[in-house]
């Protein structure tokens, strides 16, 4: 009994993700963030794109988490709620929330102090840190896509370490690759949602 | 099994241990609020199913129901109570005692 509740109760929080559309805004928001500060690293912030690029950067890096709230509260409206079903959680949307971030981050600084090199760099630690997140977001909400995106980031943020000699570039590219790696499941996730359920309207 | 895990079993509330309603109970209580659309297809029940369940659970004080429109849609939105919380928490301790005393 207790078992059958509780899945009842992971089923609802699992149902946030049942579109991808959180995974399609968080990817486009690492996309755009990866891509605004490659950008930022690599023009002149004297010049008009340069400060487009900073400008975008504070931006997103300030609004980021609202703007994502908001663009995936609208689409819910229009696209989820109206075939599935419109559910509000608690204590906001169930994510991962903020104590595992100060866990992961902890936990990061401590293995960086007895790993060898290249696995120090930044581009590994972002890697390293998204694919926790990521991963500890999986077991949340019992969804195995999540895992293999936690893995991607790690892949992503290794393999960064490894060929990349600028390590801000090479965190940049994990943080974009991650983010990819997020909107492409995300849309996958979408579009198979949209069309296993037709709009319905409530009686 | 003793007199007072008895005791427990017949003083259980209900109208939480009807399966349906537990459904509902156990779906809203993981959420602020829920519509209909969702709660028939978490629960598969019928719609004149899920609608006489909410009524019995709003009529026990365990659930409110608001009826209104976003944009030109219905939207009936169910939400646990604090007095619903405390039925379901407590029916789950009941059984959970009344099982492992088996």
């Amino acid at each position: 009994m207790k078992d059958e509740i509780d899945e009842m109760v992971r089923d609802t929080y699992r149902y946030f993700y049942v579109d991808g559309l959180v995974e399609v805004a968080i990817g486009f928001l690492f996309l755009v963030l990866g891509l605004v500060v490659f950008a930022w690293l690599n023009l002149d912030t004297t010049s008009w794109p340069g400060i487009l690029a900073v400008v975008a950067l504070i931006v997103f890096t300030i609004g980021g988490s609202a703007i994502v709230k908001r663009v995936v509260g609208l689409v819910k409206e229009r696209v989820t709620y109206q075939r599935t079903g419109y559910v509000a959680y608690d204590r906001g949307e169930p994510g991962v929330g903020r104590w595992p971030v100060v866990l992961a981050a902890v936990l990061l600084v401590l293995l960086l102090s007895v790993l060898p090199d290249p696995l120090t760099k930044m581009p590994f630690v972002v890697g390293a840190l998204l694919g926790i997140l990521l991963a500890f977001m999986g077991y949340r909400v019992s969804l195995i896509r999540f895992y293999l995106l936690g893995g991607i980031a790690f892949a992503v943020g290794l393999a960064a370490a490894l060929l990349v000699a600028d390590e801000l570039v090479g965190a940049t590219l994990t943080f974009a690759g991650s983010g990819l790696a997020l909107l492409v499941s995300g849309a996958i996730i979408l579009l198979s949602y949209v069309q296993e359920h037709p709009q319905v309207g409530e009686e | 099994m003793d007199d007072e895990k008895i005791r427990a079993l017949i003083d259980v509330d209900r109208i939480v241990h009807e399966p349906a309603r537990l459904m509902i109970l156990a779906v809203l209580s993981a959420a602020r609020e829920a519509d209909f659309l969702y709660l028939l297809n978490a629960t598969a029940l019928t719609k004149g199913n899920l609608s006489s369940h909410l009524s019995r659970l709003e009529e026990a004080g365990y659930v409110e129901i608001e009826k209104s429109f976003v944009g030109k849609q219905p939207r009936t939105v169910a939400r646990l109570t604090g007095s619903g919380r405390e039925a379901l928490a407590s029916y789950r301790n009941q059984m959970q005692a009344v099982l492992k005393a088996r």
